[in-house]
């Protein structure tokens, strides 16, 4: 459905965007991962036409973006960072410049004007609010209103930036499901800076730093394949005169042991990484039952998202910083052998 | 297309600005009737037609040139007309026509002083004509150069700034000419606006300035249409 190859954006010296290529199939919930300004939004403002690109290619439904403008962006519905909305009309009155704007009318797949707005406006839920003035509508409303003027035209393909930030939890959650629900039967890129929010609504992650995809999988793939250690929660009661942490410290294959605090009447909980060609749950209970402690909890860690992000992002920092010093060596070497032959 | 031409229009008219810039226009145009119609007892409807009344369109040009582009820009609403399957073209058109058709709606007034005149006076109705015919033209090459410059900044102060600023120089160029030397002169003089009117308000419609505001206007749009291109591939 989308293909992106090659794409570079430079903004003078500075690369927002190195090199970036994948490709999202017709379907896919993908979500773009990244810190702030590591250039997930210069991404979808080439994907959705908005800026261009330095070089490289980016093809939606087949049609590319440069050359077939109209057609690639015919099949898109995006919401950007900041929803583009006009605060001096109502939300009525900017859905239907937007069907206007949009040319739905020539599409075969829409119904009646008033009807796809309808149903437009029942599916994001701001029915109640349709001939309010979009300037006095809740951050939330507004967010809801740009979903909806994505959503006119009935386009395969949804790109939403950032699309719960600066809402409140209640909001946030509401969002996400419509997104999800959404998803069924289109294909969505969203971008976020939020890990748990793209493990909630994402099946692929694609993880941007400093413009360079830095790694590109399934969610679930990505907490399984990832970190050398299996980790788990253990809650433990056992008496306060015992080192508790020493001991789990001391146990074959256990890498790391940390003290999370206490949650229940003479409890410890602990947070335990090991090898994973060890199963610590069994060396764990032999030695509590040695010692008489009760394991009260024992509950696999996925390696989180959050530590994803961190490794990968710290791998590139690593990775550049590596390639960056022997460009300098090579140079300096190049400059030696010129001083000698000189 | 449309759909630019009549959110501009929906929009000026909603906003208390689209009435100031009327009330700006009625007063300040009823002051240059008084001037050069009434107060020089004539009923010769050219020498309300002047420089001075199209002065007054560029300070109605100017306030309307902030809501153009860079306020598009500034409300970050621009992504929604450029990631819409919308040609450039279309954009500017539609923005060139809704300006264009405020502008007519705000000089519609004059009709006001016609039915005076010819209440009052003896109406000639060649000149009539013929300044009706300029002042289309010469409205839509300003248009279309303020148009130009919002599309250069989304600061909408800059915007009118630089819109009064450059449609007034152009309107004046004649009188800075006069102190430059004369292969210079004679290039500025060919670049004033209001001196390609000046057959109109002697009731001749010609060729030449007929053509000189279609391609000031043609001109200005496709550059507005260029600097909105370029700002995507930068």
């Amino acid at each position: 459905m989308i293909t992106v190859s090659g794409l570079t954006k430079r903004y003078g010296k500075k690369i927002a965007v190195n090199n970036a290529s994948f490709t999202i199939n017709r379907g896919d919930i993908v979500g773009f991962l990244g810190p702030n300004g590591a250039g997930k939004t210069t991404t979808m403002n080439m994907i959705t036409g908005y800026i261009s690109s330095t070089s490289g290619k980016i093809s939606i439904g087949g049609y590319d973006i440069l050359e077939n403008p109209n057609e690639a962006k015919a099949k898109i519905g995006y919401l950007p960072e900041q929803p583009p909305l006009y605060h001096d009309m109502t939300v009525k009155e900017y859905l239907s410049f937007v069907y206007n704007l949009k040319g739905c009318s020539k599409k075969e797949n829409i119904k009646i004007k008033s009807e796809h707005i309808k149903e437009v406006c029942e599916v994001v839920k701001i029915t109640d609010v349709y001939n309010r003035m979009i300037k006095n509508l809740s951050k939330g409303y507004k967010q809801r209103v740009g979903l909806a003027q994505a959503l006119l035209g009935d386009p395969e393909i949804l790109i939403l930036d950032e699309p719960t930030s600066g809402l409140d939890p209640k909001e946030i959650v509401e969002i996400r499901n419509l997104i999800k629900r959404l998803g069924t039967r289109r294909t969505v890129i969203l971008s976020s800076h939020v890990l748990s929010e793209v493990q909630a609504i994402c099946e692929r992650i694609i993880i941007i730093n400093e413009g360079y995809v830095v790694m590109d999988a399934l969610t679930d793939e990505l907490s399984a394949n990832m970190g050398p250690n299996s980790r788990y929660g253990i809650r433990l009661a056992a008496p306060d005169e015992d080192d508790v942490a020493g001991v789990l410290g001391s146990l074959l294959g256990v890498s790391h042991v940390e003290y999370v605090g206490s949650y229940e009447k003479g409890t410890s909980d602990f947070i335990i990484e090991a090898d994973k060609n060890v199963d610590i749950r069994r060396i764990l209970f032999d030695e509590c039952a040695k010692r008489n402690w009760y394991i009260l909890m024992i509950t696999p860690l996925g390696m989180s998202l959050e530590d994803i992000f961190i490794q990968l992002v710290n791998k590139n920092s690593e990775a550049k910083q590596l390639a960056e010093n022997k460009e300098e060596e090579v140079k300096e070497e190049s400059n030696d052998d010129g001083d000698m032959e000189a | 297309m449309t759909a630019i031409w009549k959110r501009e229009l929906v929009s000026f008219f909603k906003n208390p600005i689209g009435y100031f810039v009327f009330m700006i226009y009625a007063f300040l145009s009823a002051i240059v009737f008084c001037l050069f119609v009434i107060w020089q007892n004539t009923s010769y409807l050219g020498n309300y037609f002047g420089m001075w009344l199209f002065v007054v369109d560029i300070v109605v040009i100017a306030v309307m040139s902030m809501r153009f582009f860079s306020e598009e820009r500034k409300n970050k609403t621009d992504q929604l007309l450029l990631t819409s399957p919308l040609s450039l073209y279309s954009l500017v058109i539609g923005k060139f026509l809704g300006a264009y058709t405020i502008i007519l709606s705000c000089t519609a007034l004059n009709l006001i002083y016609v039915v005076i005149v010819d209440a009052f006076g003896t109406m000639d109705y060649g000149a009539l004509l013929s300044n009706t015919v300029g002042t289309l033209l010469i409205l839509s090459a300003m248009i279309s150069i303020s148009l130009f410059i919002s599309a250069l900044t989304e600061n909408q102060i800059a915007a009118a700034a630089g819109s009064f600023a450059v449609l007034f120089l152009l309107m004046i160029v004649d009188y800075l000419a006069m102190f430059m030397p004369t292969w210079l002169a004679k290039a500025m003089m060919s670049l004033n606006i209001y001196s390609q009117y000046e057959d109109f308000t002697n009731g001749i419609i010609s060729l030449p300035p007929v053509i000189y505001y279609i391609s000031v206007t043609v001109i200005s749009l496709f550059l507005t249409v260029k600097v909105i291109e370029k700002r995507r591939w930068n």
